[in-house]
């Protein structure tokens, strides 16, 4: 009975630590995907906006850097690219 | 020496007394063609010989039938230079970079008996396929020989936009740039955005290829596209060549 007790436990530790890992993972994935698809319309975007962008790009780049999911390295690729864009949007839109 | 000669003969003969735009496109060093079927074909050799493999061998004429510019260099996060980003064997088989498809199921997998299929050390195209897959498809004079941005817009070619999104549309964005040239009679660069986004994203040129916020050909100026820069990352080894002037310049006529 006791060893059954333990093996429940450390189960249910197992598939809670699984599926937190799994949640952290699949969060920064949708956010990249919801920041990064506004890069498709640029015209729309004004320059609080585009801030707003850029500081939840810096917010999500520190979680994917500290990912060890083996595709982190692209994400982090296609978002510092991101990032860059919304950059060069805010000032373009500041020039004009 | 030949440069110099050759601006003194244009500013010597101004306005159209001789051909102008023609001695243009003849007065630049453009870098030799290989054979149509070669065009765009490298050898990515950052890690491979010092791990004592033979280099891979990679043909844009073959994967751009299937994909668009955008899935390799946005998505799986290939740079625009060859050799510059660090590819694993263990990438690979986490399913990154060239192991996105080539994993038994979409494309041939990274398995024992496929070595030889990237890993060739040589640039070897399938003539056969590649004349085979230049038939049906419009015509073009310099690079692979065919025109992809034609045979696109004819939907005869439907790249993927997306290999994990099978939703993922090009975006539309179609503003056309006029790029004034700075010799009298060399007629303006057109510089079609609308092509370009059927290919790629905003990011992919932006900030990192252009980053100039206004109009203006100072800073594209030839010698630096030769270089590589600019309109040089793609146009000089994969996208038509610069020998094809009138593709940017439809001012110029070609003799």
């Amino acid at each position: 009975m006791r060893c059954l007790v333990l093996a429940m436990a450390i189960l249910t530790i197992f598939v809670n630590t699984f599926a937190l890992c799994d949640e952290s993972s699949e969060g920064w994935r949708e956010e990249f995907a919801r920041i990064c698809a506004r890069s498709a319309e640029p015209e729309a975007l004004d320059e609080a906006e585009l801030t707003r962008l850029i500081d939840e790009s810096e917010h999500l780049r520190e979680k994917i850097a500290n990912s060890t999911e083996p595709d982190s390295r692209v994400y982090l690729f296609r978002l510092n690219k991101c990032r860059a864009f919304f950059v060069f949007m805010k000032e373009v839109k500041k020039k004009n | 020496m030949k440069k110099f000669l050759m601006l003194v003969v244009l500013l010597v003969f101004p306005g159209g007394i001789l051909p102008g735009p023609v001695w243009a496109g003849r007065f630049w060093e453009l870098p030799s063609l290989p054979s149509p079927e070669k065009y765009g074909d490298l050898l990515i050799d950052r890690l491979s010989s010092a791990n004592h493999v033979k280099p891979v061998y990679f043909s844009h004429w073959r994967h751009r039938t299937k994909f668009t510019c955008r899935v390799c260099h946005w998505e799986l996060g290939f740079s625009f230079k060859a050799g510059q980003t660090e590819i694993t064997e263990s990438d690979n088989r986490n399913g990154q970079f060239c192991g996105a498809c080539h994993n038994g199921k979409i494309a041939f997998g990274h398995n024992e008996g496929n070595c030889q299929q990237c890993h060739s050390g040589e640039i070897a195209p399938d003539k056969e396929k590649f004349n085979l897959l230049r038939q049906g498809l419009q015509k073009d004079s310099f690079g692979n020989r065919i025109n992809w941005a034609a045979a696109i817009i004819a939907e005869r070619l439907n790249p993927v936009a997306s290999i994990y999104r099978a939703d993922e549309k090009p975006m539309f964005y179609g503003k056309k740039l006029e790029l004034k040239a700075e010799w009298a009679n060399v007629p303006a660069a057109i510089f079609p955005h609308e092509v370009h986004s059927r290919l790629l994203d905003c990011s992919s040129c932006h900030p990192d290829i252009f980053s100039i916020k206004k109009k203006g050909t100072e800073h594209f100026q030839m010698n630096f596209i030769l270089e590589g820069r600019f309109c040089g990352v793609c146009h000089l080894s994969v996208a038509f060549p610069m020998d094809d002037c009138h593709r940017c310049h439809p001012g110029i006529k070609m003799d």
